[in-house]
């Protein structure tokens, strides 16, 4: 009865503490314009059940929303950064996309 | 006896379907994003091969085994030699060679011109099943 109560409370902290733990998967750079006046970032994220994911598709929608803040020029200076969070049960993967918003010919 | 047989093969049934068709993504990469005209089309290029599990594997001869004790050992020793000679950092499960991943440069060119690529996103996922998976890099961008 004893042992059940502490592996219950064993269970309990686990699932606590390990709530919220972050895990940073890759991070890329594409070169820097001198142009940084027009800032763009894009969000999107997908949830799992216990580390089980079905499909990647809201990768195509960080794509989406990022070109959809910049439609008559380029985006440059693209940071990609892919992370995990991970709340007891369930698990978020997050992209976060960045860049500068140039007009067609500028550097 | 009955119910430890029951169990098992409910066991086996939630993890074979918890494992089926699950995506990993390892890494992700936009490139720079230029302004492609209307007409643009987009296009991907794909390369993938097969990879194994060797810990899920022993575990499934285990599960096969029925409780043998002797077959019990052998996947033992069979997934602890493996887990010392497959350490470091890797992607997904494992591969006989990488070579696959190569031709994605050239697959990619053949589908759009360099010079006429532009939006370039490239991913490594990983499509998962029981004991196999597919092990996959892609290029999707815009041919403009």
């Amino acid at each position: 009865m004893k042992k059940s109560i502490l592996s219950s409370h064993l269970i309990l902290l686990c699932l606590i503490t390990l709530s919220g733990c972050a895990t940073l998967k890759s991070v890329s750079v594409t070169r820097v314009p001198q142009d940084r006046s027009k800032p763009v970032n894009a969000e999107a994220w997908g949830w799992g059940i216990l580390g089980l994911y079905f499909d990647n598709d809201f990768v195509d929608e960080a794509v989406k929303n990022l070109d959809e803040q910049c439609q008559n020029g380029r985006i440059s200076g693209v940071m990609t950064k892919y992370s995990n969070k991970f709340y007891s049960l369930w698990t978020t993967r997050t992209i976060n996309a960045s860049g500068y918003c140039l007009a067609g010919n500028s550097k | 006896m009955k119910l430890n047989s029951t169990k098992r093969s409910l066991f086996t049934a939630i993890t074979l379907f918890g494992l089926s068709g699950c995506a990993h993504l390892h890494t992700v990469k936009i490139g720079e994003r230029r302004l492609a005209p209307a007409n643009a089309t987009p296009f991907d290029a794909k390369v993938s091969e097969t990879g194994f599990n060797v810990k899920e594997a022993t575990q499934a001869v285990k599960i096969i085994g029925n409780g043998n004790a002797s077959v019990n050992r052998t996947s033992d020793t069979v997934n602890n030699l493996y887990s010392l000679v497959s350490f470091g950092p890797k992607t997904g499960n494992d591969v006989l060679n990488t070579e696959y991943a190569d031709s994605i440069g050239s697959l990619s060119n053949s589908q759009c011109s360099p010079a006429n690529t532009v939006g370039v996103v490239s991913v490594r996922e990983t499509m998962k099943y029981p004991v196999i998976s597919g092990e996959i890099v892609k290029i999707e961008g815009l041919c403009k």
